[in-house]
């Protein structure tokens, strides 16, 4: 036990202990009252009294209780507590994990892991600090939340309330959970250039203790290796073998050949040792059309013996299509209660069924005029390069706009898939032809190649590229690239190395396959087709009408917030921290209102992993978890002041009892 | 709010004789008469019976004759059936002398309600029976402030604003002067007859002297103690806690811790005063009443004064 002020107890001991005492020794101060005669109170009742003042010291249990409150009183200013460890004097960062997995309330209490998480770092802050009411301390507290990205809630502050301030602004998200940039944030408000040796980052200052406060299922940990003289200390949040059962995925589609149908797909996660069968509801609009006719049974998750990777249980569960001609809010329901709630829902929003605008430009092949004539397109233009050019320039515009051997040389807004053209791209930078090349990777869970299969691709020649920074590859070959994703101020483009009739694609079936899926997929991002959920840490970006003003964006919690417009017409918003229902509005050109509706789903197999981790690795150093404790000191003088509260009301009552 | 509180209760005193006594009470104390367990003889022929054996038609006794005797009173009847003399003796009616003594001592002005206050009322009761029924009423006032003040020999309905204004102009204050105010009552021979004496009895030099001063004088006396509530129970009246207690006579201080034990003593000590008084009393053919001055002073007098044989 420590005292954290004794100083101020004794002072208050000797500046209130013998005033009571003379107070007992002096004669008592009585009130005057006049009464007819005191000969009835002269026998035998009256005090018997000297006339000094002062009088010998009788015993009184009066005196005995103030003495013991007073006792009380002192040892509470004195303000003992357990655990007095003193605090180190140096620089602590407190970094605390609000991603999606510590919203599971695993604990006893009904509470939060962030909950807990907070009031753990609110203890651990007081103390750092001594944790004293006239007490201070040295030690310098920054304070970090993490999740998707991270955020400084205070610099390094030596005030105590700031840091505990900070940490209670800690709000709770649905996103994934990385750790590295919360460290490099750290970092940088620890290491301090030295101006002496410009152009090295020297550490001038004493490396910080970084406190992580987590239930331990951090993505990248691995990837973030401690540096020299750096430590890290692991607060546990939750419980080993708390289970959770999630959506991973939600799926809405409309048949090509029923446009007015929905069908829905969803797949269930089991993160727990043991099979659970659950129940799903579909709800449109608010409304239950669908439950699955009978349990769907989730096989448990284990861990890959030969890799020891954690591979949750999981099932797919198809609702049969429904008719929906109008625009649909769908939400997936698991009818199941768990620790972690975020991810038992996720809402997807179908926009009513619309038929696309498609031009072929440039060379008007056969094989993709029958290809594409085989959609149900409201429209397909084929046309030259010169033509499209002279339609852009009357204001034309399509859905989808796919060249063949040919690109613009500026391209306006809007969505592209590009055969055998780098002109206008300057995303690409080719250097060469490549002969003779096959396939080696595709991203096949990118929605432009679900269900095509590659393996049979065969090219005789192609150019070479090296792509830029803005640029995804989702197919490559030894020789480069084959299929890259561009995404450039409202310009979104799937290109295509090759010339199909460069390879054996043309007249493979994944070729009938792929470019359905891409114009689909690319249709998509404009909303044209299906407004696809995100995730939470994710923005959202919706292109609406150029020169549209008024951008707003209602919150699942009913707030509002303004939402960026750019002259071109991409709203964007974000990052999108909660998962749930987004609304969107804006104010057209021409004065009309319009308005949309954004669905964030927490579908995150590593979020839904919800057992806390016992121990961490960054990198190669393994820092071992220590359970939260909410109150590192116990803290005794309240407990005295209740006391002494307690004994000045029995003092009272004997008081009153003595002169009743 | 009571005498025991930091600030006294104001007293409202009575102004006119009105305040003394209302004419709805007059009305019905004209029903009531002062009684005596003693006859004494008076001067003039009154309402009530006398031991002087007179003239009146009610026989009281016979005794032999002796040298002297009023022949008239001879009982011829009897001479002739025994050959003896006797006397018939008749009680002769009298009036009666009603003495009220009032204690205006600086310990009867006090208590809620207030003792002095209380006391004038009563004596102005008591007189107005006197007085209706054609008795001889005479007052008297003991007290340091003017000491023995005398009212002598009031009779019939029409003195009565006399004997109220005489009230009025009575002051509490000082010391009692209970021994020698009766001493010098019962040496006045201001007639015999009942004597009320209303007090509340707290003498410190006591009571004895004064009492049996009175009582050796053929006076019916009654001694009416008058009690505040707050004399009878201080602690349901608000004394409590640590208290100096100043006598309003003589200004002695006595400091107490007023507590449980301390209040079952003083109640001990008020029983066995008021105890000791009633002894003596009996002793001395007093009657002894003990009035708490928050009784209504009608109940006083219809209900305990007649149980108690002051009046009928």
């Amino acid at each position: 036990m420590t005292w954290l002020t004794p100083l101020t107890g004794l002072i208050v001991a000797g500046v209130i202990l013998p005033p009571l005492l003379l107070l007992y020794f002096l004669k008592l101060r009585r009130t005057s009252r006049s009464i007819p005669s005191t000969m009835l109170w002269r026998r035998s009742v009256e005090d018997v009294r000297a006339n000094a003042p002062f009088q010998r010291l009788r015993p009184s249990i009066l005196l005995l209780l103030q003495l013991l409150v007073l006792l009380l009183l002192v040892l509470a200013l004195a303000q003992p507590q357990f655990d007095g460890s003193s605090s180190a004097g140096g620089r602590t960062v407190i970094a605390i994990d609000n991603s999606g997995s510590m919203n599971t309330t695993d604990d006893p209490s009904g509470r939060t892991r962030l909950e807990l998480a907070k009031e753990a770092a609110v203890a651990r802050i007081e103390k750092l600090h001594g944790g004293g009411l006239f007490s201070g301390g040295t030690e310098e507290i920054m304070v970090v939340s993490f999740a998707d990205g991270a955020e400084v809630r205070t610099p390094f502050t030596d005030s105590r309330t700031q840091a505990i301030a900070a940490v209670r602004s800690i709000e709770p998200t649905d996103e994934n959970t990385t750790i590295g940039e919360a460290l490099e944030l750290a970092r940088a408000f620890t290491m301090t250039l030295d101006p002496e040796e410009s152009g090295s980052a020297e550490s001038v200052e004493e490396p910080a203790m970084f406190e992580v406060f987590s239930d331990g299922r951090i993505a990248d940990l691995d990837d973030e290796p401690l540096r020299g003289g750096e430590s890290a200390r692991y607060t546990v949040l939750g419980e080993e073998q708390t289970g959770n059962l999630g959506l991973v995925t939600v799926a809405a589609d409309r048949p090509w050949d029923k446009p007015n149908q929905i069908q829905v797909f969803a797949v269930v996660a089991n993160h727990s040792m043991e099979d659970v069968k659950v129940d799903l509801e579909l709800r449109v609009g608010g409304v239950a059309r669908a439950l699955t006719p009978e349990p769907v049974l989730v096989p448990a998750g284990y861990e890959d013996p030969e890799t020891g990777v954690w591979k949750p249980g999981r099932e797919r569960v198809v609702f049969l299509p429904f008719d929906q001609p109008r625009e649909a809010r769908i939400e997936v329901r698991l009818l199941h209660e768990d620790d972690l709630d975020a991810d038992d829902f996720a809402r997807l929003v179908v926009p009513s069924p619309k038929q696309l605008r498609v031009a072929l430009v440039g060379q008007l092949e056969w094989f993709m005029q029958k290809l594409l004539e085989a959609q149900n397109f409201e429209r397909l233009d084929l046309l030259t390069g010169s033509q499209y050019e002279a339609a852009i320039d009357d204001g034309e515009t399509w859905d989808v706009v796919i060249c063949l051997g040919y690109s613009p040389e500026t391209f306006v807004p809007g969505r592209y898939l590009v055969f055998n053209s780098t002109t206008g791209i300057d995303a690409l930078e080719p250097f060469g032809v490549a002969e003779k090349v096959f396939v080696r990777s595709v991203q096949d869970e990118h929605p432009a190649f679900r269900y095509v299969v590659l393996d049979d691709l065969f090219i005789w020649t192609m150019p070479k590229v090296v792509a830029g920074d803005d640029a995804t590859v989702l197919t490559d070959a030894v020789e480069g690239p084959l299929v890259v994703e561009i995404d450039r101020a409202g310009i979104q483009v799937l290109w295509v190395a090759f010339h199909p009739l460069d390879s054996t694609w043309w007249r493979q079936r994944s070729f009938a396959i792929f470019v359905p899926n891409a114009i689909e997929y690319l249709a998509s991002i404009g909303g044209a087709v299906v407004e696809k959920g995100l995730s939470p840490g994710e923005a959202i970006s919706m292109l609406v009408p150029a020169g549209s003003t008024g951008g707003r964006v209602t919150r699942p919690d009913e707030s509002t917030d303004e939402a960026l417009i750019s002259p071109d017409g991409m709203l964007v918003w974000g990052p999108v921290r909660r998962a749930g229902s987004y609304g969107l509005s804006w104010i057209g050109p021409d004065g009309t209102e319009g308005a949309a509706e954004v669905a964030v789903n927490m579908m995150s197999e590593e979020e839904g992993r919800v057992g806390a981790r016992e121990s961490i690795e960054f990198s190669v150093d393994t820092v071992s978890g220590r359970r939260a404790i909410t109150s590192s000191r116990n803290a005794l003088w309240p407990w005295l002041l209740g006391i002494g509260l307690v004994i000045l009301l029995f003092e009272w009552y004997v008081y009153f009892r003595k002169s009743a | 709010m009571s005498s025991f509180s930091s600030d006294q209760p104001r007293v409202v005193r009575p102004e006119r004789v009105d305040d003394l006594i209302d004419s709805g009470l007059m009305a019905r104390l004209e029903r009531l008469d002062v009684i005596s367990r003693k006859i004494f003889t008076g001067r003039v022929q009154g309402e009530r019976r006398s031991r002087r054996r007179g003239m009146s038609v009610e026989f009281a006794d016979f005794r032999p004759y002796v040298h002297g005797d009023d022949l008239r009173f001879v009982d011829w009847n009897i001479y002739g059936r025994l050959d003896r003399l006797f006397m018939k003796i008749f009680l002769e009616e009298e009036d009666l002398s009603l003495m009220i003594a009032v204690d205006t001592s600086a310990s009867m002005d006090w208590g809620t309600p207030n003792k002095f206050e209380y006391a004038r009322r009563l004596a102005m009761a008591l007189g107005y029976i006197g007085l209706v029924n054609h008795n001889r009423v005479s007052l008297c006032s003991f007290g340091e402030t003017g000491g023995l003040q005398r009212l002598s020999n009031l009779r019939g309905r029409r003195r009565t604003r006399e004997m109220g204004q005489w009230l009025l102009d009575l002051e509490p204050g000082g010391a009692g002067t209970f021994d020698e105010a009766m001493k010098t009552v019962a040496h006045a021979r201001m007639g015999r007859g009942v004597m009320v004496v209303l007090s509340d009895f707290l003498f410190k030099e006591g009571y004895e002297h004064g009492l049996r001063a009175v009582a050796g004088r053929g006076f019916d006396v009654f001694g009416v103690q008058m009690l505040s509530p707050e004399e009878l129970e201080p602690g349901p009246r608000g004394l409590s806690g640590d208290v100096k207690l100043i006598d309003l006579e003589d200004e002695e201080e006595t400091e107490v811790t007023v507590s449980q034990k301390v209040l079952s003593t003083y109640r001990e000590n008020l029983n066995r005063y008021c105890g000791a008084l009633r002894d003596y009393c009996v002793r001395r053919d007093i009657t002894h009443m003990l009035v708490d001055t928050s009784t209504e002073l009608e109940v006083l007098l219809t209900e305990y004064f007649r149980r108690r044989g002051l009046l009928r």
